[in-house]
């Protein structure tokens, strides 16, 4: 089952231990789901690892090392077609990673334009909560 | 025991000599050869394992800066940030 992560729900599973969006990582880790991303969105969770407030507590170093682990063990998805969906282009990029992955899901908080529009082509889009009910936690 | 990871392929690749215990190397060629493992399983094996250990480890580490934090805070500093970097972008 191939997932897509919106940026803030990847940092979330990513930096907070117990966290609802932390349950997604150890659904990647058991191997129930498999993770994909781009390398833009790497470098956007790499971006805010290393700013303020984020990077006064997380070293550059520690950030970078997280950003290549994920390069490594993700799927990663090479030039996505860029798509004009919605009205913002990140949305429009999350869209366009999940198409070119074959992603069945798209994980995000964005209840303005991902969420209301729930499905794109063959991708189902799902809050944390939602996601985890649907796939048995 | 000197386990070779072997996997000389190409130029992306380098060569390990790595060295275990007798235990763990009849634990994990009899683990292998039970899913029917073929030349190379145990070089894929042991860099699957590593990367995951690194990431397990990361994660860990960059969890463990947070954790003075309550989770509320965090969650709204990681979404400002990020609209702050697309903002900027």
């Amino acid at each position: 089952m191939r997932v897509v992560l919106d940026s803030i729900v990847f940092a979330n599973a990513l930096l907070m231990q117990d966290s609802e969006a932390s349950r997604l990582i150890r659904k990647w880790r058991e191997g129930k789901i498999n993770l994909v991303t781009a390398e833009p969105q790497l470098s956007e969770l790499l971006r805010a690892m290393r700013s303020s407030p984020i990077g006064e507590r997380l070293n550059p170093s520690a950030a970078e090392q997280l950003v290549n682990s994920l390069r490594g063990l993700c799927v990663m998805v090479k030039k996505p077609r860029l798509m004009d969906v919605l009205p913002n282009m990140y949305d429009n990029y999350l869209l366009a990673i999940a198409h070119g992955g074959a992603a069945g899901y798209l994980v995000t908080d964005d209840e303005q334009d991902l969420l209301a529009l729930k499905k794109y082509e063959g991708t189902e889009i799902l809050s944390v909560n939602d996601f985890l009910a649907q796939t048995g936690g | 025991m000197y386990l070779c990871v072997d996997y000389m392929t190409n130029d992306e690749t380098t060569r390990w000599t790595i060295s275990v215990s007798k235990e763990t190397d009849i634990s994990l060629r009899s683990f292998l050869a039970q899913r029917g493992a073929k030349k190379g399983d145990i070089s894929k094996f042991v860099e699957e394992s590593v990367k995951w250990r690194v990431l397990d480890q990361t994660i860990a580490e960059a969890r463990g800066k947070f954790t003075a934090l309550p989770s509320e805070e965090l969650q709204t500093t990681i979404k400002a940030t990020i609209h702050t970097i697309r903002g900027s972008a």
